[in-house]
C-alpha cells in the first residue's frame, strides 16, 4: 500500500476515543459500534478541524462537508483516514 | 371499525400499480432494496393470515406482539399484517435498548412474541422461547405458507408506541389504527401527496412522526424511501434520485446544508418537513441548499399532529410551526395568546397501557405541558417543551430511565441527567454523578454503552461530591444547567 496515512489514522482514533471518553479506537474499530451517535460524530469532525497537527488540512469548509458525508459510511479510523486521502 | 383498512389500502395500490416500487430501503450492505406493491401486499397478507390462524387456536386475550419496525419492507408488512388481523402491535425502533432492559415498559405488556430482523434473538435463536417465555421471530419466519386468506371482519389492532416520559419512566401510548391512519391522511392532504410522489422518511418509522409519513405514503400509493441505518451519503443519494418530500429533523437539515450547498439544489424535492425540535432562527442557508423552505411540524405521540405549515402556505413567520391542523382545537391557559397548551385532535390516544386514568378532560382536551404562543393570524410558536426531556437530535430521552440505569452501576451513588444546549443549538445529555471512591467515569460510560443506544448515553459527565437538592430532596436541574453554561463544572 502506497502512502498509508498512519499518522492521520492515529489522530482520528485518538480523537474518537476522547469524544467517547475512553482510550483511542483501534484502526478498524467502528466509531458507531463503539458508542458514537450523530452528535458525537459532529464533535469528532469539529475536533479534527481544530487539531494542532491535522486541523489546517481538515478544517476547511469543503473538507468538513466531505468528512460529514463520509463519516457515517467510513466510521473507523483507517476508513475515515483512507477516505480523506482518496478525496484530498 | 373494519380491520383491513391499511391492508386494503395496500391492495388497492397493488391493483393499480403492482410492479411499481412501494418501498425503497437504503442499506449499507446491499444498496437500495426495492419492494413492489404486489410484494408488499402479499407479505402483509401472509402475516395477517398467519396471525388469524394462530389466534383461532389461542384461548383468552392475546398479548400485544412487539415488532421492531426498522423501515425495511419486511418490518412494515409485519406491522400492517398484524394490525389487520386484530393483533395489538408495540412498535420498537431498530436496536432499541428497551428489550434488554427488564425495567422498561416493554415488559409490562408481557409480550409473548417479538418479531424483528435476523440476529435479534441472539443466542436463543429464532423460534425458541427464552426463560422468560418470550419467543423471538424473524420477519421471514412470521408468515403463513403461500396463499393464506386475508382476514375479514375482525377489529383492527391497536398501535402501541413508547413515549419518553417527562417526569418519570417512559410509558406506552395506545392508539386505535383509525387514528394513526387519520394522521397519515392529514399528511397526504396537507402536503398534497399523490402516487407520483416519493416520500423520504429519514427518521425512525417506529415513532409517531415517521409513522405518519409512512402511512401517508402507503395511503397515497407514493413510493416510501427509508434508511434503516442512517447514512448521510445514502440520504443525499435518495434526495438527488427523485425524493419529492423529505421528513427530517433540525439536526438532519443542519447536517445536509453544507453538503447540498456544494452541489446545488435537489431536482425534485418540493416539500421539506421538520419535527422533533425547534429549527434555528436563521434558515436562509438551509432554504438555499434545499431549494425549498423547511416546514415545521408540531405534534406529540399522545395527541398526534397538532400544527404544521401545509404545502399550500407560501409565507409564514420565521420560527412558527404553522397553524392548527384540520380538526385540531387549541386551548391556552394564559391571556394574550400565550400559555400552556391543551389540544383536542382527531388522532388522540386512548390512554397509557396498564393505566385506567383519564388522559383528557371531559371535553376531550389533552395537556401537552408545552408553552406556546398563538399570534392573531393563528400561527403557533412553541416557546418551551416539557422541561426535563433531553432532545438528542430530535430523539426524546427521559432522564429518569437513564438515571435508574446509571444507579445500577455499583460505583454510582447518586445521579441526575439533564440536557444542555451546545453552541450549535443541539442539545447534549449531561450526567452529574456522585461516585464511590475508585470508580472512573470511563467505566461508568462503558457500562451505559453496554445497555443503551449511543444517543441514550450521556455525552458529558460531571463528578460532584454531592448533588444540589432542594428542601424536598429534589435535584435542582436548573442550577446544574446554569453551572455548566457558566463553565463552573469540570467535564469529562
Amino acid at each position: 500500500m502506497v502512502d498509508q496515512p498512519t499518522d492521520l489514522r492515529t489522530v482520528i482514533g485518538t480523537v474518537m476515543g476522547e469524544v467517547l471518553v475512553r482510550g483511542p479506537l483501534a484502526p478498524d474499530e467502528d466509531f458507531f459500534e463503539a458508542g458514537g451517535d450523530s452528535l458525537r460524530a459532529i464533535e469528532v469532525l469539529q475536533r479534527l478541524g481544530v487539531h494542532e497537527e491535522v486541523g489546517e488540512r481538515l478544517g476547511t469548509t469543503e473538507m468538513q462537508a466531505l468528512l460529514l458525508e463520509g463519516i457515517f459510511d467510513n466510521a473507523s479510523p483507517s476508513g475515515l483516514s483512507s477516505f480523506v486521502t482518496a478525496n484530498a | 371499525m373494519p380491520s383491513g383498512l391499511l391492508l386494503s389500502g395496500l391492495r388497492r395500490a397493488r391493483d393499480r400499480q403492482p410492479e411499481r416500487v412501494a418501498v425503497r430501503c437504503g442499506t449499507p450492505e446491499e444498496g437500495w432494496v426495492e419492494t413492489t406493491w404486489a410484494q408488499l401486499y402479499d407479505a402483509a397478507r401472509s402475516v395477517a393470515a398467519r396471525s388469524v390462524a394462530a389466534r383461532a387456536h389461542a384461548t383468552g386475550a392475546t398479548a400485544p406482539v412487539v415488532v421492531v419496525v426498522d423501515g425495511t419492507a419486511e418490518s412494515i408488512a409485519t406491522m400492517v399484517g398484524l394490525v389487520a388481523a386484530g393483533v395489538d402491535v408495540l412498535l420498537l425502533e431498530a436496536h432499541s435498548s428497551y428489550l434488554s432492559d427488564p425495567g422498561s415498559p416493554v415488559h409490562t405488556v408481557r409480550p409473548r412474541i417479538v418479531v424483528g430482523p435476523p440476529g435479534l434473538a441472539g443466542p436463543v435463536g429464532a423460534g425458541h422461547e427464552t426463560p422468560a417465555g418470550v419467543r423471538y421471530e424473524t420477519y421471514e419466519r412470521f408468515r403463513a405458507p403461500a396463499g393464506g386468506d386475508p382476514p375479514t371482519g375482525t377489529r383492527a389492532g391497536e398501535i402501541l408506541q413508547l413515549t419518553s416520559g417527562s417526569t418519570g419512566e417512559p410509558r406506552i401510548t395506545r392508539q386505535p389504527l383509525s387514528h394513526v391512519l387519520t394522521g397519515g391522511r392529514l399528511y397526504r392532504r396537507l402536503f398534497a401527496i399523490t402516487e407520483r410522489d416519493t416520500v423520504l422518511v429519514a427518521v425512525p418509522v417506529a415513532h409517531s412522526y415517521g409513522l405518519a409519513g409512512l402511512c401517508s405514503a402507503l395511503l397515497s400509493g407514493a413510493t416510501l424511501v427509508t434508511l434503516p441505518r442512517f447514512s448521510l451519503r445514502t440520504l443525499v443519494a435518495g434526495l438527488y434520485d427523485g425524493a419529492t418530500i423529505l421528513l427530517g429533523t433540525p439536526l438532519l437539515y443542519r447536517l445536509l446544508t453544507p453538503i447540498l450547498s456544494g452541489r446545488g439544489p435537489t431536482p425534485h424535492l418540493r416539500t421539506a418537513l421538520s419535527a422533533g425540535g425547534p429549527m434555528p432562527a436563521d434558515t436562509a442557508d438551509i432554504t438555499a441548499a434545499l431549494g425549498t423552505p423547511v416546514r415545521q411540524i408540531y405534534g406529540t405521540t399522545e395527541a398526534g399532529l397538532i400544527a404544521c405549515v401545509p404545502s399550500a402556505t407560501t409565507a409564514w413567520p420565521p420560527g412558527s410551526v404553522g397553524f392548527a391542523a384540520p380538526g385540531v382545537t387549541l386551548r391556552l391557559d394564559g391571556a394574550d395568546g400565550t400559555g400552556r397548551l391543551s389540544v383536542r385532535t382527531p388522532m388522540m390516544f386512548l390512554g397509557y397501557h396498564g393505566s385506567d386514568r383519564p388522559v383528557v378532560t371531559p371535553d376531550g382536551f389533552y395537556d401537552t405541558g408545552d408553552l406556546v404562543r398563538v399570534d392573531p393570524d393563528g400561527f403557533v410558536f412553541v416557546l418551551g417543551r416539557k422541561e426535563s426531556v433531553v432532545n438528542v437530535g430530535g430523539r426524546k430521552v427521559g432522564p429518569t430511565r437513564i438515571e435508574r440505569l446509571l444507579l445500577d452501576h455499583c460505583g454510582v451513588r447518586d445521579a441526575v441527567v439533564f440536557g444542555v444546549e451546545r453552541a450549535d443549538h443541539e442539545q447534549e445529555m449531561h450526567a452529574a454523578l456522585v461516585l464511590a471512591p475508585g470508580t472512573r467515569v470511563d467505566e461508568v460510560l462503558e457500562f451505559c454503552r453496554s445497555q443503551l443506544q449511543p444517543y441514550e448515553v450521556p455525552h458529558r459527565v460531571h463528578v460532584l461530591d454531592r448533588l444540589p437538592r432542594n428542601g424536598m430532596g429534589k435535584v435542582d436541574r436548573g442550577q446544574l444547567v446554569a453551572a455548566v453554561e457558566h463553565g463552573q463544572l469540570a467535564r469529562s
